[in-house]
Order: structure tokens, then sequence, then C-alpha cells
């Protein structure tokens, strides 16, 4: 006889789609944080039009900084990918145009979010 | 729970994506509203991504490029891009109250008007943050 079904088990470590599920709300967080803190720090501490190579030199001069901008890429490629496989999930209807497309976007995510380790860690500035 | 809290749109159905109706209320346009933006954001992000790599290639190029940047259009299409972060942002904190609170839960029309009210009290003065500078507002 299969025990009765709890909510626990809808939780069960091992279903891969839940921890997605509570990534994406965790990142989601994180990101509201990260996201909302880049904007205001672009817009409002400094002049958007301002920014130049000399103003990138000189916040990823400070660890925090550059900790912040790679934090923020990182998730976004992460929780946007997941994002867009989800979208892909829902509106592709052929299962193997579906299985492809995912395929896709998560090379392209990772694609991104290396992009984004390279530049960010790699760069040291012109002197 | 997540996508699955939804039903799928087309999986296993012959149907076309975007015509398809449930039931048509808040919770399906909310939904439909938080993928549009997300996407919006992040074709915006693999913008910023790009402009970070740019950095990579010198202050040369990298100043040049951020004067295309500095163009009305590119200011407009970031008054959007806040819309959009701003709409997710607020939609995402609603979706995970109702996921978690069944109080929440009951009364999410009435949580998805106050968070439009957020929307504008964030918006307005964002948008002011964005364009006054470059369009030399009062």
């Amino acid at each position: 006889m299969t025990p009765p079904r709890t909510q626990i088990d809808a939780v069960r470590p091992h279903d891969r789609e839940v921890w997605w599920w509570v990534f994406m709300r965790v990142s989601a967080i994180l990101l509201l944080v990260l996201a909302v803190g880049w904007f205001l720090d672009r817009h409002l501490v400094h002049d958007r039009g301002s920014v130049d190579y000399d103003f990138i030199a000189d916040r990823w001069r400070n660890p925090f900084w550059r900790m912040w901008d790679l934090a923020l890429l990182l998730l976004v490629a992460a929780h946007g990918g997941r994002g867009l496989r989800n979208v892909v999930d829902d509106l592709v209807a052929s299962e193997s145009r579906r299985g492809a497309l995912k395929v896709g976007v998560t090379i392209g995510a990772s694609l991104v979010a290396l992009v984004a380790l390279v530049a960010v860690v790699g760069f040291s500035p012109a002197p | 729970m997540g996508a699955l809290r939804w039903p799928a749109m087309a999986r296993g159905r012959s149907v076309g994506g975007w015509g398809v109706v449930h039931r048509g209320g808040v919770g399906q346009w909310s939904f439909l509203a938080h993928r549009v933006s997300g996407v919006v954001l992040v074709f915006f992000f693999l913008l910023v991504t790009l402009d970070v790599a740019f950095v990579f290639l010198g202050a040369e190029f990298y100043d040049q490029w951020r004067g295309i940047l500095d163009t009305a259009p590119v200011h407009l299409v970031e008054v959007v891009v806040l819309a959009a972060l701003l709409f997710h942002a607020l939609d995402g904190l609603r979706t995970i109250a109702v996921d978690l609170s069944p109080r929440a839960s009951a009364r999410h029309r009435s949580l998805f008007s106050v968070q439009m009210g957020v929307f504008v009290a964030l918006f307005v003065p964002g948008a002011w943050i964005i364009l006054h500078r470059f369009f030399d507002l009062v």
C-alpha cells in the first residue's frame, strides 16, 4: 500500500524542478537589492551620462562594487535563463523543438554568465 | 507552484501559445505581464553584459560606446526598462507572498491593487530621475 501523500512529498530534495522554483524566489529577493541598488547608483548617486572607462575602473577598484556587479550579472543570467526556459516550456507545443530550445537557452545563459565572469574578474585598469 | 501553478499554455496541445485565455482575471494578466517584462529585462541585461564586456576592450572603444548610449532614444528606452524592472520586481514579491501565505492568496486581487499603487509611486520619480538631467527638466 502506498503511504498517503503529504505536503512534504511536494518538496522532496531530489525534485530538481522544485529547487529551481526555490532558486527563482531566492534570487528574486537578491536581485531586488542588487538591481535597484545598481539603478540608484547609476542614476541618482552618479550622472548616468558621465559613465565612462574611468568611472568603471574607479568603481571596480573597490572589490565590494566589483562583487556587486558580478553577482548582479551572474544572478541575472541564471534567473533570466531559467525564466526564458519556463516561457519555452509553456509556449512551444512541439516536444522536439521545445527540448532543443531549452538546451539553446541553457547554453546561451551559460555563455552570458561566462562573458560576465571573464569581463568583471579579468579586468585590470590600464595605467 | 511556480510554472506548475499555472496550467501550461500549450504543452501537449496543438493550440498556439498567446491566444489561450484561461479565466481572464487579474491573475492571468499579471502572469502575462510578468513574462513580457521578464523578456524585456533579459534583453536589457544582455546589453548590460555586452557593456561590461566592452570595458574589457579598452578606454577608447568603451568611451565611444558610452557616447552612443548617452543619446535621447536610449534614455527613453531606459524608462521602459525601469517600468519593466519595477513591475517584475513588485509582481515577483506578490507571487512569493501568494505562494507562501494562504491569506495573501485569498486576497491576491487587492494585493495587486496595492502593488500597482506602489508601482506608480516608484515609477514616476524613477522616470524623472532618468530623464531630468538629459532633457534639462527642472
